[in-house]
C-alpha cells in the first residue's frame, strides 16, 4: 500500500487491550478505518468483535490503548460521547419497540438531535420531525404513512431499515453493522446491500460484522480479521477467496477439515422412508398461525422444515414440543397418540428441542456449565431427592470432552462462554435426555464457523445412530446440506415437500433444490 | 497466594461483607453498653425476632424462585392468632400448633393458586393477601388483646431452654439449616433456581415451572404459620396488627444478605445474617437509649448503606484483585440484585 498517499484514517485504534476476570478479551487490538470504505470486521466467535466495538460504542472502557479520531487522541466513555463524535451502531439484535410509532423509534434516544431542533419548546413537533427524515426514510423504502404506524407490524427488513435510518439521523461518520443480515430473506439483503453502497458513497465510513464471509465480497474492499482477542491481519479483499478467510480466521488446519467435511453428504439414495415412523402430526392446528399440518419423521432421518420467516416453522415445532398450545390435531408418538401440553412431558416421551434465539430461550446465564446440562433430565443425577455432584461433574465432564466445549473448567457460568461454546452445552442438556427425536431451531445462529461444523457433524452423527432429526434453518445452503428431506411451510401451512435431498444434490446440485425451495415458500397465495 | 488475593478472595464471597458489617455492629453495641453483651439479652432479643427468621427463610424461597410474597408478615400474625385461640379453648397443644401452621399454609396455598392459575402479579396478589389476613386477625381478636392460655406446654414451644437456647431459636436454626440444605442439594432447590434465572428457558427445558413457583409460595405460607405459632407461644398474647411490617424486614433482610430481588440469586444462610442484622440493630439501639422514633430512620439508613456496601466492597475486591474473580462484573454493577 502506498503510505504516503494513503488519506488519513477517520479512526485509528491502536493497542486498544481489556480484560474481563480470567478472560483477555483484547490483546493489543488495531483497527484502522477510513471515511467512504466498507471495512469488514471478522473473526470467530470470542475473537473479541464485540468487545472491541462495544469500546468504540462507549459501552465499555479499554484497559489501555489510543483511540485516534479524525486525528486527534479520545476517550470515549459514554454511548452519549460517541454519538456525539458520530460514531452509530446497528445492533445484531433489532432494538425496536414494537408499540412505538415508527417516527418515534427513530427518534428515540436521539437526544442530541432532538434538543437541536427543539429550540427551546418543550414539547415534541412530530410533524417537524417527519420532516427531517423525510428523505432518509424515502431513501430507505419506508414510507410517508409507515412512519406514523406502530413498527409492530413491519417485517424483519423494514425494521432493519429504520434501524439504519435511526442510526443515520444524526449524521454519523462511523456507522458500525453487526450482523446486519440476520433474520432477512435472500431479497431483502439484496436490498440492504444496495443501501450500504449508498452510504458508503456518501462518504461514510462502514464497520461491518458478520459471520457469512460469502457475502463480503464485492462489497468491503477491505478486512481486519481477529483471532482470540489479537488482530491477526488487515487484509485487502481483492483476489482473496472464503478459504483463505477462514484460514487466516481459524488456522489453517481449520480450514482443510471444514473444507473436507462440506463434502461428506453423500450420493446415496434415501433409505429412511422405509424405517418405522418415530413421529406422525396429524391435522395440527392454531389459531392464526399453523394451518392443519400432518408430517411423518421416520427413525434415522433428517427432515428440513423451510419457509420465509414468519411462515410458522418455529411455531410448527413449538406446538410439537409443547411450548404452545393446540387447537386441534393429534400427535403420535412411537405409534401412540401422546397429548404433549408441557415441555417436560415432551422430554418423557423422548423428545427435546434447541430452541431457536439462544441467549433468550435457551441458556441459563447464572448457572453453570454443568448445571445446564443436567437440567432437562435432574432424575439422572438425583438421589432421594438429593443431585449427586459427582456423577453431575461427570456426566458434564464427559459432553465437553465429546463435544470439544472450550472452558476453563464445568463450574463456569454458561454467559461467560461464547456463543458456539454455550450452543454446544444446551446441545449437551438435550442429548443428556436421551431423546429419540431432536428438534433444532436455527442451531448455528450467530456462532462461529468452526462450531458451525461441528454441530453439523453432531446432527449427522446422531441421525446416523437412528435418531430421528427436525432442523430449522434461515440459511439454504445449511438446510439443503443437511436434510435427507425438506418440507416447506407458507403462512403457516405445508405447501410442499422434496425428497431425497441427497441424491437431488449430486445430481441437479444445490442451486437447483434450492430455486425449488424458494419457489414453493414465496408463491402468493391464491 | 499472596495476602492481598487471599483477602480479596475473602472479600469477594458472596454475604461476607454483611457478615463483617454484623460483627462490627456486635462490637460496637458491646463497647458501648454494659447489657448488650449479655447472654440474657442476646436470648432475649433472638429469641423476639425468631419469627423474622423462619419466615425469610422460606421468604428466599419465593424470591429465588422470580416472586415476591408480601402477606408473610399478616399470615404469621393471623395463625398466630388461630393457634392461640384454639390453644385458649382447650385444644391440645399439638392441634394448636397445627391450626397455626395450617393457617399459614392455606394462605400460601391461596397465593399460589391465584398466582400461577390465574397469571396475576405476584405483589398485587400477596398485597391482597395481605389485607385479608390482617382483616381476618382483627375479627379474630375482636379489638380486643387476646390474653393467655392455660396450657403450659403451648408456651413451651417456644420458651423451653435445651443447651442454653430456648426452643424458639433451635426451630429457627433448624428450620434455617434444612431449607437452606434442600435448597443448594436437593433437586427441588435446582429448579427453583432455574425458574427465578430464567423462566422461558427453563421452561422449554422441561422444568415445570409453574409448580415450583406453587411449591415456594406454600412453603413460605408454611413458613409463616411456624413463626406465627412461634411467636404466639412466646408472647402468650396476640392482639391485631401483630407482626405487621415483618414482611418488610424480612424483605429487606434478604436484600441486604444479597438476594436478588430478580431472582435466581442469593441463599438462605445469607438472608437471615440480614435479617439478625436488622434485628440486632433495633436491639443495640433500643440499650443504647437512642429515641424510638428514630430507629426507623437509621434502620432505613442502615439497609442503604448496607446495599450500597456490599457492591462496593465487591467492587473494590475485584479490581484489586486484578479481576480474577469468579463473579460477573456486568453483573454487580448493574446493580441487578436489588
Amino acid at each position: 500500500m502506498d503510505l504516503v498517499n494513503a488519506p488519513q484514517a477517520i479512526l485509528r485504534m491502536e493497542g486498544i487491550s481489556k480484560r474481563y476476570q480470567a478472560v483477555q478479551a483484547l490483546d493489543r487490538v488495531d483497527l484502522t478505518i477510513h471515511s467512504g470504505e466498507i471495512h469488514a470486521l471478522l473473526g470467530g466467535n470470542g475473537a473479541g468483535k464485540s468487545t472491541l466495538l462495544r469500546i468504540l460504542s462507549g459501552l465499555t472502557n479499554p484497559d489501555e490503548g489510543k483511540i485516534i479520531f479524525e486525528g486527534n487522541e479520545i476517550a470515549v466513555n459514554h454511548p452519549s460521547r460517541a454519538q456525539q463524535l458520530g460514531i452509530s451502531m446497528i445492533h445484531q439484535e433489532l432494538s425496536i419497540i414494537p408499540d412505538l410509532t415508527v417516527l418515534e423509534n427513530i427518534f428515540l434516544g436521539q437526544q442530541r438531535v432532538l434538543t437541536k431542533s427543539q429550540k427551546w419548546t418543550p414539547w415534541i413537533n412530530r410533524r417537524d420531525l417527519a420532516k427531517r427524515v423525510r428523505d432518509l426514510t424515502q431513501t430507505f423504502g419506508i414510507s410517508e404513512n409507515e412512519l406514523w404506524a406502530p413498527a409492530a407490524g413491519l417485517g424483519s427488513l423494514k425494521k432493519r431499515s429504520i434501524e439504519i435510518v435511526k442510526a443515520l439521523v444524526s449524521d454519523p461518520k462511523i456507522l458500525i453493522l453487526d450482523e446486519p443480515t440476520s433474520g432477512l430473506e435472500e431479497h431483502e439483503k439484496e436490498l440492504l446491500f444496495e443501501q450500504m453502497r449508498t452510504l458508503q458513497h456518501r462518504g461514510v465510513a462502514l464497520v461491518w460484522v458478520t459471520h457469512h464471509l460469502d457475502e463480503i465480497f464485492g462489497l468491503a474492499a477491505k478486512a481486519t480479521i481477529m483471532r482470540d482477542g489479537k488482530t491477526v491481519q488487515e487484509v485487502s479483499l481483492e483476489g482473496l477467496t472464503v478459504e483463505k478467510l477462514i484460514a487466516f480466521m481459524f488456522g489453517s488446519e481449520a480450514a482443510s477439515l471444514i473444507n473436507k467435511v462440506e463434502t461428506a453428504h453423500g450420493a446415496e439414495e434415501d433409505q429412511n422412508q422405509n424405517s418405522p415412523v418415530s413421529l406422525e402430526v396429524q391435522g395440527l392446528s392454531r389459531q392464526g398461525v399453523l394451518k392443519n399440518i400432518s408430517l411423518k419423521l421416520h427413525e434415522g432421518e433428517i427432515l428440513g422444515i423451510a419457509g420465509l420467516a414468519g411462515a410458522g416453522r418455529s411455531e410448527l415445532v413449538r406446538a410439537i414440543i409443547g411450548v404452545d398450545a393446540i387447537d386441534s390435531g393429534t400427535i403420535q408418538v412411537g405409534g401412540v397418540t401422546r397429548k404433549i401440553n408441557h415441555p417436560k412431558k415432551a422430554y418423557e416421551l423422548g423428545l427435546a428441542m434447541i430452541p431457536e434465539d439462544r441467549k433468550i430461550l435457551g441458556i441459563l446465564s447464572e448457572f453453570s456449565i454443568e448445571q445446564n446440562v443436567t437440567l432437562a433430565k435432574l432424575k439422572k443425577v438425583t438421589k432421594l431427592g438429593f443431585i449427586n455432584r459427582q456423577r453431575e461433574g461427570k456426566i458434564s465432564d464427559s459432553f465437553v470432552a465429546q463435544l470439544m466445549i472450550k472452558t476453563p473448567n464445568l463450574k463456569e457460568k454458561i454467559r461467560n462462554l461464547s456463543g458456539g461454546n454455550q450452543q454446544k452445552v444446551i446441545l449437551s442438556r438435550c442429548l443428556n435426555a436421551d431423546p429419540n427425536i431432536l428438534i433444532f431451531d436455527e442451531p448455528t445462529q450467530g456462532i462461529d464457523i468452526s462450531s458451525k461444523i461441528e454441530v453439523h457433524k453432531v446432527i449427522r452423527n446422531l441421525a446416523k445412530n437412528g435418531k430421528s432429526i427436525v432442523v430449522i434453518a434461515s440459511e439454504l445452503n445449511e438446510l439443503i446440506g443437511l436434510s435427507d428431506r425438506v418440507l416447506v411451510l407458507r403462512e403457516g401451512a405445508l405447501v410442499g415437500e422434496i425428497t431425497n435431498i441427497p441424491a437431488k444434490v449430486s445430481k441437479d446440485g444445490f442451486a437447483a433444490i434450492e430455486r425449488e425451495i424458494l419457489h414453493a415458500s414465496s408463491k402468493v397465495s391464491s | 497466594m499472596n495476602i492481598a488475593s487471599r483477602v480479596t478472595r475473602v472479600l469477594s464471597i458472596e454475604g461476607v461483607a454483611i457478615l463483617g458489617a454484623f460483627v462490627l455492629m456486635v462490637l460496637y453495641f458491646s463497647f458501648s453498653s454494659d447489657s448488650f453483651f449479655v447472654a440474657d439479652s442476646i436470648r432475649y432479643y433472638v429469641n423476639e425476632a425468631a419469627p423474622i427468621f423462619l419466615i425469610t427463610a422460606g421468604l428466599t424461597y419465593v424470591i429465588i424462585a422470580g416472586g415476591i410474597d408480601l402477606s408473610i408478615g399478616a399470615v404469621l400474625g393471623l395463625s398466630a392468632g388461630t393457634s392461640l385461640t384454639f390453644s385458649m379453648w382447650g385444644w391440645p397443644t399439638w392441634a394448636s400448633a397445627l391450626i397455626g401452621i395450617a393457617t399459614g399454609l392455606l394462605f400460601g396455598v391461596i397465593n399460589a393458586a391465584i398466582i400461577t392459575f390465574f397469571k396475576v402479579n405476584d405483589f398485587i396478589v400477596t398485597l391482597g393477601t395481605l389485607n385479608i389476613a390482617g382483616g381476618l386477625l382483627t375479627v379474630l381478636t375482636d379489638h380486643k388483646q387476646l390474653v393467655g392460655t392455660s396450657d403450659k406446654n403451648f408456651m413451651a414451644i417456644a420458651g423451653t431452654m435445651v443447651f442454653g437456647v430456648t426452643t424458639g431459636i433451635v426451630i429457627a436454626i433448624l428450620a434455617v439449616v434444612v431449607l437452606e440444605f434442600a435448597l443448594l442439594q436437593s433437586s427441588y432447590g435446582r429448579r427453583v433456581y432455574a425458574t427465578g434465572i430464567g423462566r422461558l428457558p427453563a421452561f422449554i427445558s422441561g422444568i415445570d415451572v409453574d409448580k415450583v413457583k406453587f411449591q415456594a409460595y406454600v412453603i413460605s405460607g408454611g413458613m409463616a404459620g411456624l413463626g406465627g405459632v412461634v411467636l404466639a407461644a412466646h408472647l402468650n398474647s396476640v392482639q391485631s396488627g401483630l407482626a405487621g411490617g415483618y414482611e418488610l424486614t424480612a424483605i429487606a433482610g434478604a436484600v441486604l444478605g444479597g438476594v436478588s430481588l430478580s431472582g435466581g440469586r442469593g441463599s438462605i444462610w445469607r438472608a437471615v445474617v440480614g435479617a439478625l442484622f436488622l434485628a440486632t440493630l433495633k436491639q443495640g439501639l433500643q440499650l443504647l437509649g437512642v429515641d424510638p422514633l428514630i430507629y426507623q430512620i437509621i434502620t432505613g439508613l442502615c439497609i442503604l448503606i448496607g446495599v450500597v456496601l456490599d457492591r462496593s466492597v465487591y467492587n473494590l475486591a475485584l479490581r484489586i484483585s486484578g479481576r480474577n474473580l469468579e463473579r460477573n462484573h456486568q453483573a454487580t454493577t448493574e446493580l441487578s440484585s436489588v
